[in-house]
């Protein structure tokens, strides 16, 4: 039997309604589940929080939480020398900067001072995080960081160059998936990298229709998710289909929506393709339709195509990152950025009955290694390794 | 932290070993008491030092109770005692051994267990790191097989990768201790090798193998050792003894191996390696030892090669004349081992007179070539020696007499000769030869001295040169930093260039022994006096400064003592902190910062800069508008970028190294930048700057946003895309498919200039004629030959290339009336066999494929952009495409080559050959002009004319 931890989880914060804090939340209920004393802890509260507490029946969360600052913190980078001589009060800033993040910082060494290390353990959800517990005096709780992005998205920002900084150190860093541990290991020069994926939010029990002719695509409506390169390669397959009754449906809003109605209009595939808006019913959405469709750019572990095979969808996804091809394990992956194969493939899929059957006969099951009871395993595991 | 459960078994045990090694085994010791896993011992063995080692260890005992301390009896004088005495002190479950010089990576214990609970492994290996000084002083990382740890893997015993005995080091892998003690693994006592041995059993025993791609342990190679000569090394023949040894008592643990297919494999992978590795190593300085170093080794090899499965173990061995060397070990040959040694010694380096027979190419023939097992043992056709020109061949030049002509307080003149091999005719009997002889301290040469040889004759497979040099006079060197300068030999012929090689002997001529000549460095007498010549570790003939008078024996003695880093004086930290300087003004953030400076100031009026596939040649486009410069003695200040090396590039111009300071510089003021691919993105241009973007050639594959790769692009990438093409002022079209396909494509700003490529110009000279017959002179074509060329376009991936069709089969059918010019993409390569020379030629690095248009009869091409040009020629095409599916599966097309293409369509050899064969001139006429006229409108054959008179005729704007 595990014995009873004390589990704190770091985020930026923990009231928006983001991926992060989505996945935090869900730990905290998962970890809770499984017996644990779980302390949320955001570093700055937002503007407009999301009420996370109103999805609980009796509104209160199975874990506690806390924040650092009540405020939003406005980051004040340590200006270069030039504008530090030319504007002396720049530098004046960020020493301000730079005591408020130690008060935070001695927050949380009070708020963890009080756990017994033999047992509790901090969970650095991001790297920006890390920066308050590298000055906060942790008492030698071991701390595992985590990245919730590909290797590849990661070095493209500056967020790389601080993992390598922020991270070295700690007995563990954990990424999304196994490539991206190794990527870490081989390229990033990072020597503690091991690899935990995101559970499932629900069970994968299927339900999705293989005969609705209806596609499904679900996201925000924003270039890095890449719909633009869907209603292309959309059109190739209206084209070669005509008076098909095949229908696309897409869940989601975001800034690039007018531009990609405008898109459907004159690619004239406007009546075959349907724009849902944002939905809080996933599953619901997911299950209306017989292929799920993703164009993305870039992605980190997409909690959609996840989702999707847990309600029995067949999905054709651009194969843009590590995250894809460890989920996609059963399904159809196509390079990214060629929509004309895009096209083929998911056309390929559309006209075989069979095969579309099959597959969405087997993809519950392709994903029942992310069931959380599995998942919640693995952390077990670590938490006791970070302990030796 | 100290550990927190005394009472619990330790996940791991460290076994460290010292001997008189006080001053760095704490912190070796440390590195593992500061692994982030805590739950582990670390037993201290000495092995009787007579230094306070056992204080030191108490110290640290005291300090953290997971320290033991076991000293032996007495001094073991090897690694073996001490390990294994350490095995039997563990109580951990794991077992990690760690020399009191090197240290753990903070990471290792954890990502060692981590792996081998996951598979309940009883091995874990992961890469070992050796750490270097480099030449310049720098601290140098090199991983140590790396091949090995590129991903995780987990195999179920050493038969799933038999190359795994590759590896031979025991201390960067993790034992169960368990599995030691059950199949009593133990380092073998009173011998040199035990890591061998000991890392082959644990392989061979072990049921569950994990190899992690991190690094574990840093092997510390701090010391640098200082360049021995290979004759002055005391080899001792008691260490070939061990090793050999060593090898027959893996071999019998093999024996027990239970899987009988595996012990197979492991003893072919093992056979292998002993060839290309522990025979190289001896071999390579065999020559310089005693004779009865010699005898004896030989003897020792010998019986050990012949228990190996040689026929299997040559046929898989891919360096090849290692293979060559194993067989002539066998065979006895003494002077076939020699040239062996001297090419191993340098691998580029052709020792021998190869020889060739049906079409394979073989070390020596001396009768060997008659049985199987010879030709299969020196077929060295793979290492490609025969494929090289001049140039770039390496021929063995080997010292045969030096004689004193005078020496004096100030001259030393003395006469060297020599001779240099030429197998298979390398350098042919009818050119001109001249030679130089050189003088050059090592790699990093900050002066060289060349000096001219007086007699050079060729003598068939040997050319024999004989010259004088005032060694005084002519070699100055500065003093400390070199005090060595190896002898190198140029041998120009006539127009196949010049091959430059080292000067190499193995024992020199009498003369030389005692030899002594004044020597004059820059740094004046205080730094040394006189020259030496004596043969370095690789066998090269070298000048060396000795230093006679007191004052430069204690100038060099200091010096050679910081510079090996055990002194580490002020001098080393200076010499190092200036290397890293030098490091760090060359990096990038530097160079942009520099850039922005210089922009700000004033432009150069009239200045262009040229560079011509981001400076991989002087061609294109670029060279024919800086010729239009030239003939119209432009008065303009002119630059070309050249990427590796300024061959071919024009002298008249001003040459800048492409991202050297000298090129920010003249990219910065330039008034004009010309080029046809694109200057580095991150450089900006200037509003003053006008770009003149020549482009390299017509489209017929999708570009810019019509490709994935664009699609692809996130905003920022499509942003910083579009600000390197917003660069752009003017952009050069053949027609108004290119403004449809190419500045569409790209969302160009850029004003297209309709006037056709520069390059073909030539194409449409009304002397067209003329300049092709004088070109097929120049370049020798036969007059009553066909010449093809053959310009296939880049294959997704660089490197070598290999076409559907066979060249033999080529030269076979149309040898007699054909010659085909084989130009492969500017990213491939491709090598042409023996058989089919003759009748195939490669003309890949040819610069300018212009002339190679013009010089040949009809082109064949798959979907290169050359279609476009070649058909301004009016000459017949044949289109060679037998892999279009695959080659636009990632990629469209603008428009279907096959429906429209201006010649026959062939996808395989029959096709293909059929279609050349049945070639006329006027084959397909109508078509190719009007595809001329399709995508090229604007040729006119004056476009470097028109763009001279647009923008450099009034001398700048």
């Amino acid at each position: 039997m595990a014995p009873i931890r004390d589990i704190v989880i770091v985020c930026n914060n923990i009231d928006e309604a983001g991926g992060a804090q989505r996945w935090a939340r869900s730990m905290g209920e998962l970890l809770s589940g499984e017996g644990h004393r779980v302390l949320l802890i955001g570093v700055a509260g937002v503007a407009n929080p999301h009420d996370y507490a109103a999805e609980y029946e009796d509104g209160r969360p199975p874990y506690r939480t806390a924040l650092l600052h009540e405020k939003p913190v406005h980051v004040v980078h340590r200006p270069a020398i030039d504008v530090r001589l030319r504007h002396p009060r720049a530098g004046l800033r960020h020493r301000a900067y730079l005591s408020l993040q130690q008060e935070g910082a001695d927050r949380l060494s009070h708020l963890v001072g009080s756990l017994d290390t033999e047992n509790a353990v901090i969970i650095c959800v991001q790297v920006f995080a890390m920066e308050w517990i590298a000055k906060a005096d942790t008492h030698g709780i071991p701390v595992i960081g985590m990245s919730h992005e590909s290797y590849a998205a990661s070095m493209a920002s500056s967020r790389g160059t601080r993992v390598k900084k922020l991270y070295t150190g700690l007995p563990r860093f954990v990424a999304l998936t196994e490539q991206d541990a190794s990527d870490w290991t081989t390229k990033g020069g990072m020597n503690n990298a091991a690899s935990m994926p995101n559970p499932l939010p629900f069970p994968a029990t299927g339900g999705a229709d293989p005969d609705a002719h209806v596609c499904v695509a679900l996201g925000r409506l924003s270039q890095e998710k890449g719909f633009d390169l869907l209603l292309e390669a959309w059109s190739y397959v209206a084209k070669a289909r005509p008076g098909s009754d095949w229908r696309l449906k897409i869940y989601g809003d975001g800034p690039d929506r007018p531009a990609l109605e405008a898109q459907a209009a004159a690619l004239g595939i406007a009546s075959s393709v349907s724009f849902e808006g944002a939905t809080n019913q996933v599953p619901e959405a997911l299950r209306s339709g017989s292929i799920f469709v993703s164009t993305s750019r870039a992605e980190g572990f997409p909690m959609t195509l996840l989702e999707a095979q847990a309600c029995g969808l067949p999905c054709v996804a651009f194969d843009c990152a590590p995250g894809v091809r460890e989920i996609l394990q059963d399904g159809v992956l196509v390079s990214l950025g060629n929509t004309e194969a895009f096209a083929d493939r998911l056309g390929a899929l559309m006209d075989d009955d069979d095969l579309r059957g099959a597959l969405a006969k087997a993809a519950p099951d392709s994903v029942a290694r992310y069931a959380p009871d599995v998942i919640a395993l693995r952390w077990e595991r670590l938490f006791a390794l970070v302990h030796r | 932290m100290p550990e927190q459960n005394n009472t619990a078994t330790p996940d791991l045990t460290v076994v460290v070993i010292g001997y008189n090694d006080a001053a760095r085994l704490p912190e070796a010791v440390r590195s593992a008491l500061d692994q982030t896993l805590h739950n582990l011992e670390v037993v201290v063995v000495d092995d009787h030092s007579s230094d306070d080692t056992p204080q030191v260890v108490a110290r640290l005992a005291a300090e953290d109770p997971r320290v033991r301390f076991v000293r032996l009896e007495s001094n073991s004088g090897g690694c073996s005692k001490p390990r294994n005495t350490g095995i039997e002190h563990a109580r951990g479950r794991y077992v990690m051994f760690l020399d009191s010089d090197d240290v753990l990576d903070r990471h290792a214990g954890l990502n060692m267990l981590q792996a081998a609970e996951e598979y309940d492994a009883d091995l874990v290996s992961g890469l070992c790191i050796r750490r270097h000084v480099n030449r310049s002083g720098l601290v140098e990382d090199v991983p140590w097989w790396p091949e090995m740890y590129t991903e995780r893997r987990v195999l179920e015993s050493a038969a799933d990768d038999p190359d795994l005995l590759r590896d031979t080091l025991s201390t960067n892998k993790c034992y169960r201790l368990d599995f030691l003690r059950e199949n009593a693994i133990r380092f073998p006592e009173g011998f040199h090798w035990e890591d061998l041995l000991f890392s082959a059993t644990a392989y061979l025993h072990a049921r569950k193998i994990v190899l992690i791609p991190n690094p574990v342990y840093y092997w510390e190679v701090m010391v640098r050792v200082a360049a021995k000569s290979i004759s002055n090394q005391r080899s001792n023949i008691g260490n070939v003894r061990d090793r050999i040894g060593i090898h027959r008592k893996v071999d019998a643990v093999l024996d027990g191996f239970p899987d009988e297919a595996g012990r197979a494999q492991i003893r072919l992978a093992k056979a292998v390696k002993f060839i290309e590795h522990d025979l190289v190593l001896y071999l390579r300085e065999l020559p310089y030892q005693t004779d009865e170093y010699i005898a004896e080794c030989r003897q020792l090899f010998r019986d050990y090669l012949q228990t190996l499965p040689l026929e299997a173990a040559f046929a898989r061995c891919r360096h090849r004349v290692a293979v060559a060397g194993a067989f002539l070990m066998l065979r006895q040959d003494w002077p076939g081992l020699v040239t062996v040694s001297e090419n191993l010694l340098d691998r580029t380096r052709v020792s021998t007179d190869l020889v060739e027979r049906d079409g394979r190419i073989y070390w020596c023939d001396k009768g060997y070539l008659d049985e199987d097992f010879g030709r299969l043992a020196l077929d060295v056709t793979e290492a490609g020696y025969h494929q090289l020109s001049l140039p770039e061949s390496n021929l063995a030049t080997r010292l045969t007499g030096l004689d004193v002509v005078s020496v004096t307080r100030r001259n030393g003149r003395i006469r060297l000769s020599g001779e240099t091999v030429n197998p298979l005719g390398k350098v042919p009997a009818d050119v001109p030869l001249s030679a130089q002889l050189e003088f050059r301290p090592g790699q990093r040469a900050l002066r060289q001295y060349r000096v001219k040889v007086a007699e050079v004759s060729h003598e068939g497979d040997r050319i024999r040169w004989s010259g004088e040099v005032d060694v005084a006079r002519t070699v100055r060197p500065v003093g400390v930093v070199d005090q060595m300068f190896e002898v190198r030999f140029r041998l120009k012929a006539g127009d196949l260039g010049t091959m430059a090689t080292r000067v190499t002997a193995i024992h020199l001529p009498e003369a030389a022994a005692e030899l002594e000549l004044p020597a004059r460095p820059l740094l004046t007498k205080a730094v040394g006096d006189r020259w030496a010549v004596r043969i370095n570790h690789r066998g090269v003939v070298t000048l060396q400064i000795v230093s006679r008078n007191p004052i430069a024996k204690r100038v060099n003695a200091s010096f050679e003592r910081n510079a090996t880093g055990t002194g580490g004086g002020g001098m080393l930290r200076l010499v190092q902190k200036a290397m890293r300087t030098a490091q760090k003004a060359n990096d990038p953030r530097l160079k942009r910062k520099v850039y922005a400076a210089l922009c700000r100031l004033p432009v150069k009026k009239g200045s262009v800069v040229f560079e011509s596939h981001m400076g991989l040649s002087y061609s294109d486009s670029p060279k024919y508008i800086y010729e239009a410069l030239r003939h119209h003695g432009y008065q303009g200040r002119v630059t070309w970028s050249y990427a590796e090396n300024t061959n071919g590039f024009p002298k008249d111009a001003s040459l800048v190294a492409r991202n050297s300071w000298a090129y920010l510089r003249a990219l910065a003021r330039a008034e004009f930048w010309v080029d046809n691919q694109g200057f580095p993105q991150w450089m900006a241009k200037r509003r003053h700057t006008t770009y003149i973007q020549t482009w390299h050639g017509t489209a017929l594959k999708t570009m810019g946003v019509n490709t994935p790769q664009v699609k692809a692009m996130l905003t920022g990438q499509r942003k910083a895309l579009a600000k390197a093409v917003n660069r752009f002022d003017h952009f050069l079209v053949r027609g108004e498919y290119d403004i449809r396909t190419l500045v569409e494509a790209f969302e160009m700003r850029a004003e297209p200039l309709r006037v056709g490529y520069p390059r073909n110009d030539l194409l449409l000279s009304p002397e067209r004629a003329e300049l092709s017959a004088a070109l097929r002179a120049r370049f020798g074509f036969a007059e009553d030959k066909t010449v093809l060329l053959y310009a296939p376009t880049f294959r997704n991936t660089s490197g070598p290339f290999k076409p559907d069709f066979s060249f033999e089969d080529f030269a076979r059918e149309f040898g007699d009336t054909h010659l085909l010019l084989v130009r492969a993409h500017y990213l491939n390569s491709v090598s042409v066999p023996e058989q089919a020379r003759g009748a195939v030629q490669d003309v890949s690095k040819y610069p300018d494929v212009t002339e190679l248009f013009l010089a040949s009869d009809a082109l064949i091409t798959d979907f290169s952009s050359v279609m476009f040009d070649y058909s301004l020629l009016d000459r017949p095409m044949v289109f060679f495409a037998p892999d279009k599916a695959g080659y636009t599966q990632d990629r469209g097309t603008y428009f279907d080559l096959e429906a429209e293409a201006p010649g026959p369509y062939t996808t395989d050899q029959e096709s293909f050959f059929k279609a050349l064969a049945a070639l006329t001139p006027e084959s397909h006429r109508e078509e190719r002009r009007a595809f001329a006229q399709r995508f090229g409108e604007y040729e006119k054959g004056t476009a470097a004319e028109q763009v001279y008179q647009r923008f450099f005729a009034k001398g700048g704007k």
